[in-house]
């Protein structure tokens, strides 16, 4: 038997193996005394049918089983003995024998390439921006806590600004004929806000319960677009005062605006904090992807998106799908997952970065915490469970991938007001 | 009526005659009743491009088949007999083969 390997590009291998006749012979013995019992000619008894014979009546039926069998018992041995046993997809590109003579098959190999990452230990520049929290963050806050205790009223004399409006939506032609798909059923529309804005709302003025309204507006892509609104209700809301006495009767852990205030901007603040280090940890993550050089194996891709495409076919039940187009819509994340995969394996392996099973147990523990009483053990339950085990084994190595990189980050800092960021993602 | 180009009418395949080929080049052939040793040498010679050295020829009597018959709503019992037929075997000179088989790929 003659093993050789040959590159096709940096993530695709082709293994050509030869045998000689007498290394394949016991095979082909084997396999054509099998097809013989099977075989039914009239004159011979069943599995006495001649050798030349039978070969002859078998044809392409012997060829597939004799080169199935040869590869079946061989290909793993040939793989492992040759060091190429560590492989994402295998297929057999060719095979064929001359009987008495040779045999041969080849296999192409899809491998992880040799992922060459940035010289990151000379130190990289990743941008992280600090938020600047202001009062009006607690603003907002605070008036949501009143939108919450507010005393609803319902409005017969017909709306004002500032009222609600609870509503079927229907987006129609300009013509008035109704758009198939395009309802929307008990919406709360807040007069002089929300989707119409001020200008729209002009024809909510008055509207009471029964009315059915016609609203034009102008989308932001400068379209018309028409609207029949049919009222169901009208409310108002009267929020109530936040006072010292508004506060220690409606919270246990406040006694007055002030120890609430603190309390939302703490909370506010700790947000903001999550929301800036996890686009840190991206743009640690954005910076490899970019940065490292190496090709993505197809098939990797291929069963990224498979996974996609049958998780949406799941959700979609028996509605039709262009798979075409999902594949193409999500080729590109699949391929920067693909990425941001392999770079963490080639930093775990140059590195050793381990999650041990206490680790993960301590991080169970952790999640489960943070339910109620009665659910702890249901939710460690959940996630002592192999794959939701390992998804979270594979998170708490990221994590300690992330904390192992933050060494050698030169920081670009930013300072943002939040004022600011709310105005850009207006 | 001549016989000519209806002489063998089909080669006989069956365990017996394949360990006869084998061991004998001795080949069976269903052949018309009437042929004779002379006209089966020729038509084998011609037919497979071999050399014959001998023929041997038997007629071999149909067998008589007992059968079941339904008619007018009766059942009966009745007896049949197959076409009686003429065997021969064919012995080819050293060196020489015929292949039945040749290009024949089934199952």
């Amino acid at each position: 038997m003659k093993v050789s390997a040959s590159d096709i590009n940096s993530v695709q291998r082709k293994i050509r193996v030869d045998f000689e006749w007498n290394e394949v012979d016991a095979n082909y013995t084997k396999t054509l005394q099998k097809l013989r019992k099977e075989l039914k000619v009239d004159g011979f008894r069943p599995g006495k049918v001649p050798a030349t014979v039978a070969k002859r009546l078998l044809g392409s039926r012997l060829n597939y089983d004799f080169t199935n069998d040869v590869i079946e018992t061989t290909y793993k041995n040939i793989l492992k003995e040759n060091g190429f046993d560590s492989f994402i997809d295998l297929e057999i590109n060719e095979a064929d024998y001359k009987e008495g003579e040779s045999f041969f098959y080849e296999m192409v190999l899809e491998i992880d390439p040799e992922v060459k990452l940035p010289n990151y230990k000379k130190g990289f520049q990743v941008p992280k921006t600090t938020y600047i929290v202001d009062e009006e963050d607690v603003n907002l806050y605070l008036e949501d806590i009143r939108e919450h205790y507010a005393e609803v009223r319902e409005v017969d004399e017909g709306a004002r600004t500032g009222d609600f409006i609870i509503c079927d939506m229907q987006e129609t032609d300009k013509d008035g004929m109704p758009l198939i798909g395009r309802k929307v059923q008990d919406r709360m529309i807040k007069v002089g806000e929300g989707i119409f804005g001020e200008p729209g709302s002009a024809a909510l003025i008055g509207a009471k319960a029964g009315d059915k309204v016609r609203i034009n507006i102008t989308s932001g892509e400068g379209e018309q677009v028409h609207y029949l609104i049919n009222v169901k209700r009208v409310e108002s809301h009267d929020l109530p005062e936040l006072t010292d006495k508004f506060i220690r009767e409606n919270f246990d852990k406040y006694d007055d605006l002030k120890a609430l205030k603190e309390e939302v901007e703490k909370s506010i603040t700790a947000e903001w904090e999550n929301r800036s280090e996890k686009d840190f940890l991206t743009a640690i993550r954005d910076y490899f992807i970019k940065n490292a050089t190496f090709e993505v194996p197809e098939s990797r891709v291929k069963r990224f998106l498979d996974n996609i495409v049958e998780d949406i076919k799941a959700k979609n039940g028996n509605k039709e799908i262009d798979e075409q187009k999902l594949r193409e819509q999500y080729r590109p994340m699949a391929e920067r997952e693909i990425r941001w995969y392999l770079i963490q394996e080639a930093i775990d392996e140059t590195e050793t970065i381990e999650v041990d099973d206490e680790e993960i147990e301590k991080r169970i523990v952790e999640i489960a915490s943070q339910y109620p009483e009665q659910n702890r053990d249901a939710v460690a339950r959940y996630y002592r469970q192999t794959e939701n085990r390992s998804r979270l084994e594979s998170d708490l190595r990221e994590q300690k991938i992330f904390d192992y990189l933050k060494q050698f980050v030169k920081i670009e800092k930013e300072t943002l007001h939040t004022a600011e960021f709310r105005k850009r993602n207006m | 009526m001549s016989i000519k180009g209806t002489i063998i009418i089909k080669p006989i395949l069956t365990e017996k005659i394949n360990a006869l080929q084998e061991t004998e080049r001795k080949y069976g052939f269903k052949v018309h009743p009437k042929a004779n040793k002379i006209e089966i040498k020729e038509a084998v010679e011609k037919r497979f491009r071999v050399k014959v050295e001998k023929v041997a020829t038997m007629n071999l009597a149909g067998k008589v088949k007992n059968m079941t018959v339904r008619s007018g709503g009766r059942v009966i019992r009745t007896s049949g007999k197959r076409s009686s037929w003429k065997k021969a075997i064919v012995t080819l000179q050293k060196g020489e083969k015929i292949d039945f088989y040749q290009g024949e790929t089934a199952v």
